[in-house]
């Protein structure tokens, strides 16, 4: 979705216009839920907030003032909304705390059976790795957007994306996965 | 606007790939090696195939939340409805009400209480005037108590006794008119506050016990507006350290007594003025 046709929609949901509303979460659904996920890391509560990420971008349309990037500023809303929640629940969540792929922590790709392959893919990655993939993959961020976003040099970001690339095809190839499952 | 399917379909990732190449040309993915591994992907799984996977893992894993979206909409849209007549109303009890008090309490402000302030102040610069004519007393009085060799407390004791004088000579002195003492009136006038001074305060025989006991003499001029005091090194003459007074605000409507502070030495002090000269004060205390 390019700003313009962002705009567009917000205008129309200004109006009341459901569908402009509609067209925005078809567009951004993963990358906001995603964003909210690595954040918060339980199912649940993300579900809850995802949601309510929308309800509240439905009430600002009236107020959005256009701009460039706006990618980039649908994620910091989503990740603001995640931290205050994390503080009204009185948690602290740090990034190097998270837990470990493997660990603890809610797997993202539990609920599919049938991707194995996929799912031990997902798993390699560090908490790091998922957040700057998910972002660019999900939301089409530049790294640029990314770093500004997760306050990270943009080295760093690049270093975590190609770090991600590299696992997943590393792993990819022991799943034996062909261009035909593609 | 691109939907899911034309997302990740065949089509749509070659055409991302092209899009992902004019990124890296433009210097968003300045990784080492990057473009190495993109050749090499060629011959296997490329990064964009990687990412189009992945993407579509993403989307499997998001729930569906539009029919829960769409509740709270309703839901927000149901309160907003439901709250509407009560904050638009305009002429609600209780809104009506504050509005009137509110209305009633300038009147009141502008009517009653705006010429007693004016009563007042006028009162007050009379009393100012007149302790003029005893300045020399005050004067006398202090340097007795400083010869005596009275330090901190004698002098703070000097400075109410002055003040007490003062009163005294307002009291008793006959009325004159306020605008008999031209400079000290009209700088004060001029502000719509009523006190906005602009003066000169001299202080002379400003002794404090915890000063430095050779500093006897420190001649300040102060350019004194508004809130706080600005000084002007290039017109001040200063003999002993360097200080800095600062009259607070809420002490300017008592134009007898300037309380100031000297951040070098970490003290106050209390110094009583009367007008002096042309159109200033002298600090007696």
């Amino acid at each position: 979705m390019t700003d313009e046709q962002f705009e567009s929609c917000m205008l129309r949901m200004a109006n009341g216009d459901r569908q402009a509303l509609r067209e925005i979460y078809d567009a951004y659904l993963n990358l906001i839920f995603a964003v909210i996920y690595n954040t918060i890391r339980q199912r649940e509560e993300a579900e809850d907030l995802t949601s309510e990420f929308f309800i509240k971008l439905y009430g600002l349309a009236a107020s959005y003032r256009s701009g460039n990037g706006h990618r980039k500023w649908l994620t910091v809303i989503a990740r603001n909304m995640t931290i205050d929640r994390i503080r009204k629940l009185d948690r602290e969540i740090v990034a190097d705390e998270l837990p470990e792929p493997g660990g603890d922590g809610e797997d993202f790709s539990e609920r599919v059976a049938d991707r194995e392959t996929l799912k031990s893919m997902v798993n390699e990655l560090t908490p790091a790795e998922k957040e700057v993939l998910d972002m660019k993959c999900g939301g089409e961020l530049t790294f640029k957007e990314i770093s500004e976003i997760l306050e990270k040099p943009m080295g760093t970001v690049t270093w975590l994306y190609n770090s991600a690339i590299k696992k997943l095809r590393k792993k990819y190839k022991k799943g034996g996965m062909t261009d035909e499952d593609i | 606007m691109r939907t899911y399917k034309e997302n990740y379909n065949v089509v749509d990732i070659n055409s991302r790939k092209k899009s992902e190449t004019k990124q890296t040309t433009c210097g968003e993915t300045p990784a080492a090696g990057a473009s190495d591994e993109n050749v090499e992907q060629t011959a296997e799984l490329s990064e964009q195939d990687i990412l189009d996977l992945y993407a579509g893992e993403m989307k499997v894993e998001t729930p569906d939340l539009w029919d829960r979206i769409v509740t709270g909409i309703d839901e927000v849209e149901a309160r907003k409805t439901t709250d509407k007549p009560v904050r638009t109303s305009r002429f609600s009890g209780r809104r009506v009400s504050v509005a009137v008090t509110t209305i009633a309490a300038l009147i009141i402000i502008c009517v009653i209480v705006a010429p007693l302030m004016g009563d007042r102040s006028k009162k007050k610069r009379r009393i100012s005037d007149k302790a003029e004519n005893n300045i020399d007393m005050v004067d006398e009085s202090a340097s007795e108590t400083e010869s005596a060799g009275e330090h901190e407390d004698g002098a703070m004791s000097d400075g109410a006794q002055a003040e007490e004088q003062q009163a005294e000579a307002a009291e008793s002195a006959p009325r004159a008119d306020a605008t008999t003492n031209g400079g000290i009136i009209t700088d004060a006038d001029q502000s719509a506050n009523g006190w906005r001074i602009e003066c000169r305060l001299v202080f002379a025989e400003c002794d404090n016990g915890n000063y430095k006991a050779e500093v006897k003499k420190i001649v300040r001029i102060i350019e004194a507006s508004g809130a706080s005091s600005a000084t002007d090194d290039t017109k001040v003459p200063v003999e002993g350290d360097e200080i800095t007074i600062t009259i607070d605000e809420a002490q300017l409507d008592r134009i007898e007594t300037v309380y100031g502070s000297m951040p070098t030495e970490g003290m106050e002090i209390s110094c009583v003025i009367v007008p002096w000269g042309d159109g200033g004060f002298k600090v007696v205390e």
